[in-house]
Formats: structure tokens, sequence, C-alpha cells
């Protein structure tokens, strides 16, 4: 046990602390259910999707931005998947969804990056464009697909384990290899903290910015599918309350909110933490109503002891010093490092 | 040291990583020798202009630089030098004019560009990517596809290594930056620019937070890399006694004009400062208006004792009356920002009393000290000193004690009297007081944020800076208005400044800081400027 915290950062051994304890906590309320382990398979399932989609979300937290049009994005890419699924196959249903994933981001990112229009606009305007689009597409209705192969993208197992927990290992092995050994990975850290540093550097800031979109919403396109699977159908309003799930279950794993920072497992445990409270509730017989408030309310709890982190990291005292002088500077982007005194002398 | 070449040294070190990543480095056009030989300049601008809102921040300069040389530039704040080096780097695009290397003409629409081109900047800021490690900061757009992020591998090391060895730093490349202190920071970030691979090296201000030992072992590896002939040093500094060491050209730039490029052997320290200053200040302006509204004076003494603020500020004590200025000298980072920060109540301080007329001013909130009658206009002007989308107007209406407003209800008619009796007095030029403040130039943003603070009736002035980067009519217009406020109204004025010549025949009585702590006191009457230099530096 030591040896696992030991190697762990601090935050993640933390996080894993309050996940057991909250599991505990349920299963103390609630011996019968917590005990056993159907239990666990399906908050395993409740939990695949919502990873597949924080994972994405962490891309667009930690470049510096986020993306409020995730959940509208699952429900497009459910509705182009269901739409080609039946007349093409499945797999070239798959392809089209992610494609049309990836052009979701494409826009975010161009429309983010290069038109330097706000993330919160530029992706809520797209999230009420894709509404739109699904339901002109599917004429307002669910679009239901047939083939019965269907269920292995979300609702069948894969062996010993659900499908969507088979997805989102996949997604994982994935994210850690763009967030930890890849270049590009690298770069979307360092532009979210400190964008004029990448830019000077000669990175081509913008690029990888749009990157960092179009790897969001392709797995918000992918959580489409996942949810297709599951209903077998393709609707508009299927990824509902995933954009503030997902950026909750990021930022409770430590992704902060105008960028730079955020560990993959941490935001994987976040995710956990968020389905285990959620379907807990659920579970012990909470209302829906009260379970929305609760996830709003551990929101807020989990930014607060983020900055309450970082302020104690990197402060604005830190801040003043590198200034060498002058007042508080939270705001505003790079300061004057120095400007010695005119005339100096040495 | 056994290497007596400075980048032949680090090149062959870092070979296999550079061949890795070739396609990123592209050779330069000036490396061709075909176009070599027709201008002896590695870089060279050509009556370039580029403007800012309400400034113009280069007017038609000409400027090169060749190999083998270190070419200066100087100039009082806010003459352009930063400008400059960012539009040599391709981060800024010229208004007019042209950039010509290797005898055609470039544009630099990036500093992508500029890196492709060869050319790499240490710049004035001190930034990095807190959460990435000091080495992959060092390396930073040089790595190939596949990489660690949190770790550095072993040749990377070794490039990294031998860069931090060059600028004289001892740092663990898989440090977080964000733990560095600021002049680690400062050598990680010119072991950046060493590591990629170009002719021309621009440094903005970079021993401006260096120890004198640390900037000494970089002037000397700079002399060395210049005599070996491949390099364009392009140097800024305030240090003069650096700046005539190494450089064997110097262009002095002013308010964004050409004053002139000169050989090292034609100018000496004399001759500098006065190309830099202006001489003339023009005739004092007529007499102003009073300022019957300050109050000023009502409060008793402002009281300060044994301040400190997490080991930035130690121990201080100094004390300000009603009707005086005192001066607080300092090179940059001495510890005045933060201290007038925690009396202003930006932020907190550890230890310490701070009383106005006997009564505790209590740590805490901006607020509070803006009740108490202590106004602070702060360094960060742009940022912190005025609200740059407001209106001239709505600046000065700004202070909440400044009654003008009813139970919150805003007295418009009240707000546009004040306003422009304020931009009268105080002779803000710009288009009227319905001017976003942000667009004005850097001189007449100053006198807003005055104007902003006199309008809280305070009883106490703190000046962070007062006159940095504004042109030396508007510095000499501010002194003249503090200088009223304070024997006619009473105010008592702190002002803080790493412009001795601000202080010195102005201030009553001078503190010098150095290193968060004060050093020494001089009769502000008396002071010279060499020896409050002598005691401000480290
Ligand atoms: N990004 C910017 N936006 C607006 N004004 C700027 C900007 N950068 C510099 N300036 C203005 O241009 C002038 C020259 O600034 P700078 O080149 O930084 O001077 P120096 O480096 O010589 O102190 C100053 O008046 C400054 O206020
Ligand atoms: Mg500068």
């Amino acid at each position: 046990m030591r040896a696992l915290f030991g190697r762990l950062p601090r935050l993640e051994s933390q996080l894993l602390v309050v996940l057991v304890l909250m599991y505990v906590v349920f299963w103390i309320w609630s011996p019968d259910v917590f005990g056993g382990s159907d239990t666990l398979e399906i908050l395993g399932r409740q939990a695949g999707v919502l990873m597949v989609v924080a994972i994405g979300q962490m891309a667009a937290l930690v470049v510096g931005g986020f993306d409020i049009s995730v959940a509208a994005t699952v429900g497009f890419a459910s509705t182009v998947f269901a739409l080609n699924a039946d007349d093409y196959g499945l797999v070239p249903g798959v392809l089209l969804a992610l494609a049309a994933g990836a052009g979701v981001g494409l826009v975010n990112g161009i429309v983010i990056a290069r038109l330097k229009v706000n993330a919160f606009v530029a992706t809520l305007a797209m999230l009420t464009f894709l509404i739109g689009l699904s339901n002109e597409l599917s004429n307002g209705a669910s679009v239901p697909i047939s083939d019965p192969n269907l269920k292995w993208f979300g609702a069948t197992d894969w062996g010993p384990i659900p499908a969507t927990v088979g997805i989102a290992v996949i997604v994982i092995a994935v994210a850690y290899i763009l967030f930890n050994r890849l270049r590009a990975g690298l770069y979307i850290y360092a532009i979210g903290g400190s964008r004029e540093t990448a830019r000077l550097s000669g990175i081509p800031v913008a690029r990888y910015e749009i990157l960092a979109y179009v790897f969001c919403s392709m797995l918000a396109a992918v959580a489409g599918v996942m949810l297709a699977s599951r209903v077998t159908v393709g609707q508009a309003s299927l990824g509902a309350g995933l954009e503030l799930e997902s950026i909750a279950a990021a930022v409770i794993g430590g992704a902060a909110i105008g960028g730079g920072r955020g560990r993959l497992l941490g935001v994987a445990i976040g995710v956990l933490i968020l389905t285990v409270l959620t379907s807990g509730l659920e579970i012990v017989g909470v209302s829906e109503f009260t379970r929305q408030m609760t996830t709003g309310v551990v929101l807020v709890l989990a930014v607060v002891f983020n900055q309450r982190r970082n302020i104690a990291d990197w402060s604005l005292v830190r801040r003043l010093r590198r200034r060498g002088g002058g007042g508080g500077g939270q705001a505003g982007p790079m300061r004057e490092a120095a400007d010695g005194p005119a005339n100096d002398d040495v | 040291m056994a290497d007596a070449s400075p980048t032949g040294g680090l090149r062959t070190t870092g070979q296999a990583l550079w061949k890795a990543t070739r396609g990123r480095m592209r050779r330069s056009p000036s490396g061709r020798s075909a176009t070599r030989g027709a201008d002896p300049a590695a870089i060279r601008l050509v009556d370039i202009t580029k403007e800012f809102p309400g400034v113009r921040a280069l007017d038609s300069v000409s400027f090169d630089a060749k190999r083998g040389e270190v070419h200066a530039v100087v100039g009082e704040n806010g003459a352009g030098k930063s400008t400059l080096l960012k539009l040599l780097m391709g981060a800024y695009q010229p208004d007019g004019g042209e950039i010509v290397m290797g005898g055609e003409q470039v544009r630099l629409r990036s500093p992508r560009d500029g890196r492709k081109h060869g050319i790499k900047l240490v710049p004035q800021e001190v930034e990095a990517c807190d959460q990435l490690t000091v080495g992959r900061n060092v390396l930073l757009g040089l790595e190939r596809p596949f990489v660690r992020r949190s770790r550095t591998s072993r040749s990377e090391r070794e490039v990294v290594e031998a860069a931090f060895e060059r600028v004289g730093a001892r740092l663990d490349p898989d440090r977080l930056a964000g733990r560095m202190s600021v002049s680690e920071l400062r050598l990680a970030q010119i072991a950046h620019a060493l590591v990629a691979e170009g002719s021309v090296v621009l440094c903005d201000e970079p021993t401006a937070v260096l120890s004198a030992a640390d900037a000494d072992h970089l002037l000397e590896w700079l002399a060395r890399a210049r005599d070996e002939g491949k390099v364009a040093v392009v140097y800024v500094s305030h240090r003069l006694s650096e700046v005539l060491r190494i450089a064997d050209r110097l262009t002095v730039l002013r308010d964004g004009k050409l004053v002139g490029t000169f050989h090292r052997d034609e100018v000496d320290r004399e001759r500098l400062i006065n190309l830099m200053t202006k001489v003339n200040h023009g005739e004092r302006r007529g007499e102003r208006k009073r300022l019957n509204r300050v109050r000023g004076a009502t409060s008793g003494t402002l009281d300060v004792r044994g301040l400190s603020v997490d080991g930035q500020v130690e121990d201080v004590s100094l004390t300000v009356r009603p009707g005086q200025v005192v001066g607080i000298a300092g090179v940059q980072g001495a510890g005045f920002g933060p201290l007038l920060a925690a009396l202003a109540g930006r932020i907190a301080y550890d230890r310490g009393d701070v009383t106005i007329g006997g009564t505790a001013l209590r740590p805490g909130s901006p607020a509070v000290a803006v009740r108490k009658g202590l106004e602070l206009v702060p360094a960060d002007r742009r940022t912190a000193g005025i609200a740059g989308l407001l209106s001239i107007r709505e600046n000065i209406a700004l202070p909440v004690t400044g009654g003008l407003s009813w139970v919150g209800y805003r007295k418009r008619g009240a707000e546009a009297q004040r306003a422009g009796e304020y931009s009268r007095m105080f002779d803000i030029r710009g288009a009227g007081i319905h001017v976003p403040a942000g667009q004005l130039s850097g001189g007449n943003q100053q006198k807003v944020a005055l104007a902003r603070a006199i309008q809280g009736v305070p009883s106490f002035l703190l000046l962070e800076e007062p006159t940095q980067g504004i042109d030396v009519g508007a510095k000499q217009e501010i002194r003249e208005i503090v200088e009223q406020l304070v024997h006619e109204n009473k105010l008592g004025a702190l002002i803080a400044s790493s412009e001795f010549e601000d202080l010195i025949d102005f201030a009553d009585e001078i503190h010098v800081m150095r290193a968060g702590r004060i050093v020494g006191t001089v009769d502000g009457h008396t002071a010279d400027y060499t020896e409050l230099l002598r005691m401000a530096l480290p």
C-alpha cells in the first residue's frame, strides 16, 4: 500500500483515498447492493462513457480552453452513425461518426485558435448548431439501428469485461501515448502553460491547439457510438449532461481551467469519483434532481480545492517576484521581468 | 575551460539530437554563400515603423547586426528596444519598412519563421511553462516526435546539461520549472536560446534578474561566441557598464526614434546618457489649477514598523508624514513592489504593523486601504492602474470614496464634470473624456491612473514606478502634479522607483532597498546618483 502511494503523485493519492472512502460510505449505507460485484460492473459501464468524454475534455482544458459542445457532439455522432450503420455497415458507420467528430473539432479549433473566438462562445455556438443539425438530419426523431452486432460497441461484454470498459481502456492507452509520449502532447501542455513561451519557441501554436479540440471531439464521437450501441438508436440528445460532467470529472482530477495542468491518471480517478457519487446516489435511491444538485456543488468544490492548491504552489507572490516588483498580477498575460534602473552602473 | 569554442562544443554534444530534428531546423537563407558576400549584415531592418494604439513604438528605424559582433541597443524605458527585438524575431509585424537577411527581403510572420531563419530571442519577460520540467523548457521546439513529457532522455539530458554549463547554471533538468527561482528560470531561458541552432541571438535585458556572478559569466560567454564569428548578438541592457564592456557597436533609441548607431570607441558613459535622455524638458507649464477637493493631512502619519512579506520584504520600517515625499530607490526585484502591494492591501504581509495617525491598518484588502486613505498607483499600469476598456471619465469615477454616486446610482453629470476638470488639470491629451483609457499613450494613461487615485480623496499616495515607460515630458508633468499635491494639498507620497533621477532632489528622504531590506537612508536633496546605485546593487 505504502509502495503504491509512494509512487503516486500527491493529488492522485488523495483522489484515490476519496474514491475509496466514498465507496465505503455507500457500502455502509447499502451493504447488500455495494457488496456485490454486479454493482462494480454497473459502475464500470457507467464510467466508460464519461471516461472517454472526460479524457477528450482534458485535452481541451490542458491546452487552455474547454469544450461545452461535447454532449452535442455525442448526439451528432450517434445520429451520423445510426443513419449510415444499416446502409453501409457498422464499421463504415463508426468511421463516419469519427470523421464527423473530427470535423466538429476542426471547426471548434479553427474558430478558437485562428479566429481567436473565446472557447466558451465558440463551443456554445457549436452546441446549439449541432443540436439543430442532428435533428435536421434525423427529422427530429431517433434513428434506430437494427444490426445485431451493434452491441459490441458498448452494450455487451468483451469476454470478462463490459465493452464500455474495454473501449475506455483503449482510449486511456491512446491518450497516455498522446499526453506523455508524443511531442504533440508535450506541445499541448506547453501552450496551455505559457502560450507566449511556446510561440517564441517556434511551436505552431494554432495547429496544436486545433489538434487538442479535434482529439476532444473525436473522443466525444466515440462516446456517441458507445451510447448508440447501448440504446440501439442515434439521437441528438443522447449525450445530455456530459458537457458538465466531463468538465467536472476532469477538474476533480486536477485539470485546471486556464490550461497547462492535468494528468491522465488524475482525470481517470476523477471520472470514477464522479461516477461512484452520482450512480451511487442513484442506486441508494436519491432522486435525479438531488443528484444534479450534487454534481453542481461538487464541481464548484473541486475548482475551489484546485485553486487553493495552485495558490499554494505558484502563488501570486511568485508572480510578483518574477516581475521583480509590483503589485498583484493575477490578470493579464506576461509581465515585464525587469527594467533595471536607467543608466545603471555595475 | 578546455573547450575554447563556446557554440561549437555544444554543437558536437548535441549533434545526435539535432540530426534527429533536422527537419525542424532548416538552414537559414542567409547561410547560402551566394548571397552572403552581398550584405555583411546577418539581419537588417530598413526604415521600420511599428505602432501600438496611441504610441509609435518605432519610427522609421534602421538597424543591422553582423556576424561576429555584439550590437547593443540602449535607451530609456519605453524607447522601443523590446519592440525592436520582437520585430527581429517575428513576434511583431512591422507597419512599415522591411527586414533583410543575407541581401534578401524576408517576411517574418511569426517567431516560428524567425526561428527557421536562425533567430533566437531571450525575451525580457521571465516566463516558462511551469508545469513542464526545466529540461523540457530548454528543449522546447526541438523535440523529436516521440518524447517523454516528464523526463529527458540521456541524449537530451546531455544537450541540456551542456547548455547549462555554458550559462553557468546548476539545475536538474527533470525538476519542474514552476519550482525554480526567477534567476534560475532566466538561465534556463538563455540555455533555451542557446540550444537552438541559429546565427542571430537577441537578448532583452538578460542580466536584469541575474546575480553579478551569473551576469559576468553570461557576458564572458557572449564575448567568446562573438569572437568565434558565427553569430550576431543583439544585446539590450540598462546596465551601461555591461553594454560598454561587450558591445562593438551601439544603437541608441529615444521615444521610438533612432538617435544613432555608434562604434564602441565613439561613445562613453556620459555621452550615452546624454544621447538617451532628452535634454530639453520644455518650459514649465503655467500654474495649474489648485486641486481643492483633495483632502490630505487629516489623518496623521503613515507609520510602517517591521513589515515582512514572505521572503520578499524583510523588516521594513518607514514613516510618511503629510506634505512629505518619501522615496524608495532600488533595482527591480529589490522588493518595493511587494512592499507597496502589501501597504495597499493587494497582498498579505506576515509580520509588522502599519498605522495611520495611530490607528492600525489591518492587512488584507485594497478596500480597507482605500477607505483609510491609501491609494496605490501600481507599476502594471495597463492591467491594474487603469481599466483599459473604460473611458477616461469612467476610470476617474471608479473610486468608491469619490462621492460620484448616490446609493449606487451614478451621477453622470458630476462624473463628466469631474473628469473634465481632472483632464484639464492634468493636461490629459486625448480625443476627450470618452476615449477608452487603453488607447492613450503611456504618459496619459499614467495621468489617468493618478487622477483616478486622487479622485478617491486619499491622504497618502503610493506610487510604484510612476515614470516607467513614459516620455520625458510626461515624466516632468507627473512630477509637478505630485509636487503640487504634496505641497498644497498636504498629501503624503511614497514613491518607489528604479529610476533614481525620479527621486533625487524630489523626495525629502530616500530609502534604498536591496533584497527586501532597507539598506540605507539618505537626504533626498543631497543624494548622489552613484551613491544610491552603489547601495542598491547586490
Ligand atoms: N503590446 C503592446 N501594446 C501596446 N503598447 C505597447 C506594447 N508593447 C510596447 N508598447 C509600447 O511601445 C513603447 C515601446 O515599448 P518597449 O519596446 O517595450 O520599450 P523598451 O523595451 O525600450 O522599454 C512603449 O510606449 C510601450 O508602452
Ligand atoms: Mg523592454
